[in-house]
């Protein structure tokens, strides 16, 4: 039985190209925004090296400096107030602090090389796991000693050194003299904790620890020992902040640091351009969870009813089929079931290509210099959920049109096709 | 065989009300072959259509096989058709997407047989049509004629008991309507009950009984 559904659900399809070809399309394309939408996210967020921490992770993204008559900061802090404030923490097990990249230059015969360089503690590269392809990494010693020394990506290598040897060579940034102790494996732009191209101890630039004032380039990751410790180190670091003497803060009044993860951060900011931050409401990083769950649903949902509407209207044009089928002694139930067989298959053939356009699309922009060292990849924990929404979408849009369908007539269907 | 007590019926829209049959009684016996004649819209496909349990009478009592059907419940009557009835429709009525021999399986399909049983029943019943050679082919690819007798082995595959056919050479020539009447006419001989509506009086006067229908009415 399984096999005849099979066979005439093909010769229709074959037969109805642009339906077949309408319904594939929207079910691909859903398909493929999707995982592509996943693989970004999860990329940004998800436990991706060197942020192999991330269910662990909290970080200190900005200060928040108001004052009464309106005046507001927010940005990164300056690495002395993070400095002071943070290093001991109940529940902790590391604390980094970390400026985040700034646009600096080098030249190589006499060609400017472009370069993000971030200033980092001991504690960064033992927070993220990075893929030491040659050499090492910092390490406190370089931090105390405020060695001149870096570590480089692997395209910073190639641009700089060519096939040549890296480890101990030089390079002028920034008016320094760093030498290179060691070469990570490249990071993509879009993982903001751990992303740069060069990487120097933050010691060895000059006047960048002593720097007074609240505010600076810097920020702070910590490290829980547990999942559960997150909400009390979360609330150990607001306490911290909250008695803070904010004098030499120009003016300002109000000083307000949350320690919270980095999806929460960007939710919350998400929130504040949108005007949304509502006070007492549930956090930003649950709304916007929510937003993307019903934008997902509603995504699905088209091809759902597009696979609706093409199907409903096909029935009429199969009436004398559902006639033919009643009058041999097809049950309206063995009908709903072919009916149900069809869409599964074209769901599933759908699906299936989806997976490979998404496939090629990740490999697209990985290629691409759209995104700075992407290495995207197929997310099959999202791809298999969308894949499934797919199939309940199927079974769903089908369920009408077959029961639609099963009702009818058998003499009343007959006469339609006869007519 | 056939047994049918007052049946009459009545289709009701919210303005209309018509009479399409009116009280009919009517036996057809194990093997008989019956022909229904009468102008159009008196009401002969109906009274086919409720012989064949497509449609319920609204007033009235169908035995079919000595079996009295009391519940039209779809399941019930899906499986009524299945075993005991076979169709032959004046547009043939062929799905056009399958192969003549895949047309022919569908009533087996509803019994649940093996796939290989299906394929031989299909092929012998071709061969009873004289269609053996032409099992792959799709029904757009076959005359009118060729059509009506695919259509008559879909109806005899499944060995029923009783062969309804509604106009069966309407849509034909003379000469291929009379290569369907001789299927019909050796079915008939070999045991299987026919009931057929025409118009047709030469078509008619070959059977052994004719039934006339005048408005819902039948006359004798």
């Amino acid at each position: 039985m399984l096999r005849h559904y099979f066979l005439i659900s093909a010769k229709v399809f074959a037969r109805r190209p642009f339906f077949t070809f309408v319904s594939l399309f929207g079910i691909c394309l859903t398909l493929v925004v999707l995982t592509l939408v996943a693989a970004f996210l999860d990329h940004t967020f998800g436990a991706v090296a060197p942020e192999v921490h991330t269910d662990r992770m909290l970080g200190v993204f900005a200060v928040v400096l108001e004052s009464e008559d309106g005046r507001h900061y927010q940005g990164e802090a300056s690495y002395r107030l993070l400095d002071r404030e943070l290093r001991e923490l109940d529940g902790a097990e590391l604390v980094s602090l970390a400026s985040v990249p700034q646009s600096a230059a080098t030249f190589v015969d006499g060609r400017k090389v472009p370069l993000r360089v971030r200033h980092v503690d001991g504690a960064f590269f033992q927070l993220l796991e990075f893929q030491v392809l040659e050499g090492r990494t910092l390490t406190d010693e370089d931090h105390v000693r405020a060695e001149p020394v870096a570590v480089i990506n692997l395209e910073t290598r190639r641009r700089l050194f060519g096939d040549g040897p890296a480890i101990d060579q030089s390079f002028d940034v920034d008016n320094q003299r760093l030498r290179v102790v060691g070469v990570v494996a490249n990071v993509p732009s879009f993982r903001p904790i751990s992303s740069s191209d060069v990487w120097a101890p933050v010691t060895s630039a000059p006047g960048e620890v002593d720097r007074r004032g609240l505010t600076g380039r810097f920020q702070a990751f910590i490290l829980a020992r547990t999942r559960q410790d997150l909400g009390p180190v979360a609330e150990d670091v607001e306490a911290r902040f909250a008695s803070v003497d904010i004098s030499e803060a120009d003016g300002y009044d109000r000083l307000e640091v949350r320690a919270e993860t980095l999806f929460a951060a960007v939710c919350r900011r998400l929130m504040e351009i949108l005007d949304e931050d509502e006070e007492g409401g549930p956090p930003p990083a649950e709304r916007v969870r929510l937003i993307l769950a019903v934008g997902a649903l509603l995504f699905m949902a088209l091809p759902a009813l597009n696979l609706v509407n093409l199907n409903v209207s096909r029935i009429l044009e199969r009436a004398p089929e559902i006639g033919v089928r009643k009058s041999f002694g097809a049950s309206s139930r063995a009908l709903a079931l072919q009916f149900l067989v069809e869409n599964l298959m074209l769901t599933v053939v759908g699906g299936l290509l989806g997976f490979v356009l998404a496939a090629l699309c990740l490999e697209a922009v990985s290629g691409s210099a759209v995104v700075s060292y992407a290495e995207l990849s197929m997310n099959f924990r999202i791809f298999g959920w969308g894949l499934g929404l797919a199939v309940v979408f199927g079974l769903v849009s089908g369920v009408y049109p077959a029961w639609k369908m099963s009702r009818l007539h058998p003499k009343m269907a007959l006469e339609e096709g006869a007519s | 065989m056939i047994r049918l007590e007052q049946v009459s019926k009545v289709y009701r829209t919210d303005r209309v009300e018509t009479q399409a049959l009116d009280r009919i009684d009517l036996t057809i016996g194990a093997g008989d072959m019956v022909s229904i004649m009468g102008p159009s819209g008196c009401g002969k496909s109906t009274l086919l259509s409720i012989m064949g349990l497509l449609d319920a009478p609204s007033e009235g009592r169908v035995a079919i096989d000595g079996q009295t059907i009391e519940r039209y419940e779809d399941k019930h009557l899906a499986a009524m058709r299945n075993r005991t009835l076979g169709f032959v429709f004046q547009s043939f009525h062929l799905i056009p997407d399958l192969s003549v021999v895949d047309n022919v399986e569908i009533p087996l399909l509803y019994r649940r047989m093996p796939s290989k049983q299906r394929r031989l029943k299909a092929q012998e019943a071709l061969e009873r049509v004289g269609l053996a050679s032409r099992l792959h082919h799709f029904p757009s690819q076959l005359s009118g004629g060729q059509q009506q007798r695919v259509a008559i082995a879909r109806a005899v595959v499944g060995e029923p008991r009783v062969l309804l056919a509604d106009e069966p050479t309407g849509n034909l020539d003379s000469h291929m309507g009379e290569e369907v009447m001789s299927i019909l006419e050796e079915l008939n001989a070999r045991g299987t009950t026919v009931v057929m509506v025409t118009h047709d009086a030469r078509m008619a006067e070959r059977t052994g009984r004719i039934l006339r229908l005048f408005d819902g009415r039948q006359i004798h």
